[in-house]
């Protein structure tokens, strides 16, 4: 097996000491939870766009869209298409600036404020359970690419990546986050473009992709080249599982609510610069189908008898580059990886701080308290992590189980943030049996979705119905109970002013 | 209780995909389309995404209304769809 030359490894070691060094510079001057969690609410506006669909495509979304993309075609472009542009799009005009006016750190904070103090606290743990879990797949995907190119034993590579993702978000908190993450994709996109034009030479460019893809893979490769599939397909990825499940669910839950996406838009200066970021963020999105999802179309023209699709992208960059270059593009896989760990790290760390220890442990810990707090939960998620990460192997695909994983929880929360922000009526009572009951709907579909759908994997149903569950109960509940007063609603609902 | 829970559910879930294989690839393209076409419009209607004054002195130009760049990333997205459907 051809494994990374020494000049590779110089020039990969030479990045993430490069990462160390910029984290300890810019943790330097920080001193309170503000600068910690939000930049200090300086961040540029390209800079956080740029962070957002960093923080999205990590290497995960590399490996795992390009490995899905390597069994299943183009259709995986969905989650970086309509699975992202149009929900961009409302949170950037709608959702982005309310938060930011309303000078929240944390998704459960707000929704804390709109309804009550339970449904913070059970929206805060779900949200840093889901993330600690991440982290550990994060971990787990580098350390197998790392021993498959670099030959480093898998244990070692997971305390390595997390020693270098520890360090740098330990020391540097968001502002630090953000500035590594503009540098890994600038590298990322650089990597991949290398990769996807070696391969279209040596595949004979487009014309002899499609060509080959039709001679080895027969009629099961019928649709593999389309974005819009019909529901007979067994693939996850039917027109009704994209637009309902993804499009009007998992999607704007995503780009609406998930703490490490939204929490650097909450660094941003003003709210126009919060609104420039999304925005930013969406048109680097149309890009991104082309970087991750061509080189598994192109990967399976290559290397047809791949064992886990999942193995394509390690595969190409092995065999496709020279030295030198494998290094550079393996950097940018590294990028990846650290760009999506980190922020999950950090919100981690920012929703144990704002809405479990604030609230629960020391109600008037000061901003420099919260900072050392902060700090030490960061530390402690990181060596959680470390421990979780070998748990990853037993699932068939990482994509696939992150997808899972954020199925459980995005819909109900979704759900309650919708209401939260449009409806007036709805109250705490609602809430909290719609978040309840939408869990309870969303696991329960998990456990008996052999029985009950036609597909393998059927995440993004799940997520449809767990969010139309916890929307119905939410509305019911809350009619039959007793309104929140007018007062305690303002600057909380969209038709309200503060 | 698994097998109750199956037994309830699984008729409407039949019905679901029943109802869902009706529709062809064509409307499915159509629907995606029209979600992206809503949202455009939907944009239009909000007011104008003015930069103010201390952030952008002198002449306001069209570009520097952010609802010109949502559009624009909406049709890119559309154009996208319409060619890989």
């Amino acid at each position: 097996m051809q494994r990374l030359a020494a000049i590779d490894i110089s020039i990969v070691l030479l990045y993430l000491i490069g990462l160390l060094i910029a984290g300890y510079l810019l943790g330097k001057k920080q001193k309170t939870n503000k600068d910690y969690f939000l930049g200090g609410r300086k961040l540029k506006w390209p800079m956080v766009g740029i962070s957002m669909v960093m923080s999205d495509i990590g290497a995960l979304e590399i490996v795992g869209i390009a490995g899905l993309a390597y069994t299943s075609g183009l259709s995986m472009a969905n989650y970086d298409w309509i699975g992202c542009i149009p929900a961009m799009i409302v949170a950037a005009f709608v959702f982005i600036p309310f938060y930011w006016k309303s000078g929240v750190f944390t998704i459960p904070e707000y929704l804390g404020r709109r309804y009550n103090q339970t449904v913070r606290s059970l929206v805060a743990l779900f949200w840093g359970l889901f993330m600690i879990a991440n982290l550990g797949i994060f971990l787990w995907t580098s350390a197998k690419t790392l021993n498959i190119l670099v030959g480093w034993p898998i244990y070692a590579s997971i305390l390595a990546t997390a020693f270098v993702i520890g360090f740098y978000t330990f020391a540097g908190g968001l502002r630090a986050v953000v500035f590594t993450d503009t540098i890994q994709y600038f590298i990322l996109v650089l990597g991949s473009v290398i990769i996807i034009i070696l391969a279209f030479i040596k595949v004979g460019g487009i014309s002899g992709m499609v060509s080959t893809v039709e001679e080895i893979g027969g009629p099961s490769r019928r649709d593999f080249f389309h974005l819009v599939l019909s529901t007979e397909t067994t693939h996850p990825l039917s027109w009704s599982a994209v637009l309902f499940g993804l499009a009007f669910v998992l999607s704007p839950a995503y780009w609406i609510g998930n703490q490490a996406i939204v929490q650097r838009n909450l660094g941003t200066a003003s709210e126009r610069d919060a609104k420039k970021s999304v925005l930013f963020g969406a048109f680097l999105k149309l890009s991104i189908p082309f970087l991750i999802v061509i080189p598994g179309l192109v990967g399976f023209a290559l290397f047809p008898n791949l064992e886990k699709g999942d193995d394509v992208y390690p595969t190409m960059l092995r065999e496709l580059l020279p030295p030198g270059l494998a290094g550079l593009v393996f950097a940018g896989f590294l990028a990846a990886l650290m760009s999506s760990a980190d922020s999950y790290l950090n919100s981690a760390s920012t929703l144990w701080t704002m809405d479990i220890y604030k609230k629960y442990i020391k109600p008037d810990a000061g901003s420099e308290h919260l900072f050392k707090v902060g700090k030490s939960l960061t530390l402690l998620f990181i060596i959680m992590a470390v421990f979780l990460a070998p748990m990853t192997d037993r699932f068939p695909g990482v994509f696939s189980l992150f997808i899972t994983l954020l199925s459980i929880i995005q819909g109900p929360i979704f759900a309650l943030l919708l209401l939260g922000m449009l409806w007036k009526r709805a109250n705490g009572q609602g809430a909290a049996a719609g978040l309840i009951f939408g869990v309870t709907t969303s696991s329960t579909l998990f456990w008996i979705k052999d029985s009950i759908f036609k597909i393998e994997d059927p995440a993004l149903y799940i997520a449809w119905w767990s969010f139309t569950t916890a929307l119905l109960t939410t509305i019911i509940i809350s009619l039959l109970t007793r309104p929140k007063p007018a007062e305690s609603l303002k600057g909380l609902v969209y038709t309200t002013k503060a | 209780m698994k097998e109750i829970i199956i037994s309830l559910l699984k008729p409407f879930a039949d019905f679901c995909f029943r109802c869902v294989n009706l529709v062809s690839t064509d409307v499915a393209l159509f629907l995606y389309i029209s979600v992206l076409v809503a949202i455009a419009v939907w944009v239009l209607t909000l007011r104008q995404e003015k930069p103010q004054r201390n952030q952008r002195p002198g002449k306001f130009l069209f570009v520097h209304d952010l609802r010109v760049w949502a559009i624009l990333i909406l049709f890119v997205q559309a154009v996208i769809y319409i060619i890989f459907s």
